[in-house]
């Protein structure tokens, strides 16, 4: 949002007042669950690496002008991680996090607000039910959405689908027959999908994934798609129904996903072999190098509750609020706009 | 060749044979696997306009589009025509290119032309246009916070959504991106 533009259109500040009443019934939900409210650092002198995204790197100098490098971090997990191992009980966050390359989409902004919760002594049920909620609560009570000409009914429970239903539901693919490499590369060539070369089972799957499954969730009611193919995420539990599976979930409305969440593994060998995993793909990837947070790989040693944590993009869900189909329009100085991308 | 990550909104592709037009781009990182863009795509052969999910490093053949800045003069029956800036040539551009942007185009007004094989096939727009407000109603008391916006009839024919102060007579600022008001023009 530019401000010669909202100069011009005093009516765009009522987008930014609506805004700040989110981030209100964010808080007031958060606290009348019993949640503290906590605030961590956006910079570190270590990250816990991720692949699929790139981070930002600055430099901190001290009075005798020693240099240590720092990040801007993607999420604020590592710390809440440490605050839970600490005995923190249930906690959220309203923060800023980082993501470079982030840039040039509707979705995307490289710096961008993050809602993070974890509830301990819980299950991923129990924060798809704190979705449902801080829904209804940020809504005021009204009992749908309307999103681009599309009515989202709220009030009643959230459609809840899993990964492998929904495969089944929009492309015919059984669970039987969905980790079969061969099974997916016949549908794209069926459907004639622009694809040369050969293909890997994750880079098929993400592929009619975004073509034939997403689009279509959270119409009519917002969607949990739940249960991932557990290559997709290896930091959530197995799910107890199917160990092909992992517990992880995400919120979509109108096609748009809004939030992702975990039943959290606690094992810390298996989260170290992981990370390291990662280390690797971003070396070989060229990525910025960090160093690793062993002082989060301790404090899961020293044993984490059972959790679910879930991260939620505000301005994905301000754009949803207010019927706006770029970021930009509920950022009141996008990166693109500062930048002059 | 080029690799699907470099595309960019307007780009001119070879698609099966068809020229197309990258009417919109999106990202996605995967947490597992390559990255990919969603790409709207409008067939400017048939009009057809489709979505297609690539991976970022799936090479695709861009075309040789020359672009040819054009004022447009007047309309014809079917054809909308305008002239070359520099050689001064007339091109007459058939109705069905301009459908999609139709409400943009204005007498006196500079745009792209886009021409392969010797066909236009897409009218480029501005970012913003000035037009002149030929109609609308006045109203009773301009209330510039509440948002309320009134119809108002462009001097091409075309009806936006314009701020209650706004008044017939006047020039306002027209984003060609979303079609809608940004502001006035001094």
């Amino acid at each position: 949002m530019d401000w010669m533009k909202l100069k011009e259109n005093r009516s765009d500040w009522q987008i930014f007042k609506m805004r700040a009443d989110v981030i209100d019934s964010i808080r007031h939900f958060f606290k009348s669950e019993g949640f503290l409210e906590v605030q961590t650092p956006v910079m570190s002198p270590s990250l816990i690496p991720e692949s699929y995204l790139e981070v930002f790197q600055t430099e901190l100098k001290d009075k005798l002008g020693r240099k240590t490098k720092a990040f801007l971090t993607p999420s604020p997990e590592i710390w809440h991680k440490k605050l839970l191992a600490a005995g923190s009980g249930n906690i959220f966050e309203i923060t800023k996090s980082f993501r470079n390359t982030d840039i040039g989409g509707h979705f995307h902004n490289p710096e961008f607000t993050l809602l993070e919760w974890y509830r301990t002594k819980a299950d991923y049920k129990d924060t798809m039910v704190d979705c449902e909620n801080l829904i209804r609560e940020i809504n005021l009570g009204k009992s749908e959405i309307n999103y681009q000409g599309n009515v989202i009914k709220i009030n009643g429970p959230f459609e809840k689908v899993s990964v492998a239903e929904a495969f089944e539901r929009y492309t015919g693919i059984k669970v039987d027959k969905l980790f079969d490499r061969e099974v997916l590369k016949k549908f794209v060539k069926k459907k004639r999908y622009r694809l040369s070369g050969d293909c890997s089972w994750d880079d098929l799957h993400n592929l009619i994934f975004l073509t034939e499954i997403e689009p279509k969730l959270g119409f009519g009611k917002p969607t949990i798609l739940f249960d991932f193919p557990a290559q997709f995420a290896p930091l959530a539990k197995t799910s107890s129904s199917d160990p092909r599976f992992k517990e992880r979930f995400e919120l979509y409305i109108c096609g748009v996903e809004l939030a992702d969440a975990y039943n959290e593994l606690a094992d810390p060998v298996e989260q170290e072999r992981q990370l390291k995993k990662e280390m690797r793909l971003r070396k070989k990837a060229g990525m910025i190098s960090h160093p690793f947070d062993n002082d989060f790989i301790a404090a899961l040693r020293s044993g984490l509750p059972d959790c679910s944590g879930v991260a939620l993009g505000v301005d994905r869900l301000m754009m949803i609020m207010t019927d706006k189909t770029d970021i930009n329009q509920v950022l009141l100085f996008s990166g693109e706009e500062i930048f002059n991308l | 060749m080029i690799k699907a990550g470099s595309i960019t909104k307007g780009m001119f592709l070879d698609w099966n044979g068809d020229p197309v037009i990258i009417a919109d781009k999106e990202f996605y990182n995967p947490g597992k696997g390559a990255a990919v863009v969603r790409l709207k795509i409008k067939n400017l052969k048939t009009g057809n306009v489709a979505k297609e999910v690539l991976r970022t490093d799936e090479g695709v053949e861009e075309i040789d589009v020359q672009l040819k800045k054009s004022q447009f003069l007047y309309k014809t029956g079917d054809q909308f025509v305008f002239m070359n800036n520099r050689s001064y040539e007339q091109i007459e551009v058939d109705q069905k290119v301009v459908e999609d942007v139709k409400q943009f185009i204005k007498e006196g007004e500079e745009y792209g032309l886009s021409i392969w094989q010797d066909e236009v096939i897409a009218v480029l727009l501005p970012k913003r246009i000035v037009f002149e407000i030929a109609k609308t109603e006045q109203a009773i008391k301009g209330d510039t916070v509440t948002g309320s916006t009134k119809p108002a009839t462009l001097d091409n024919g075309a009806v936006i959504q314009v701020p209650l102060f706004i008044k017939k007579g006047e020039r306002v600022i027209v984003s060609t991106e979303t079609g809608q008001y940004v502001g006035r023009k001094n």
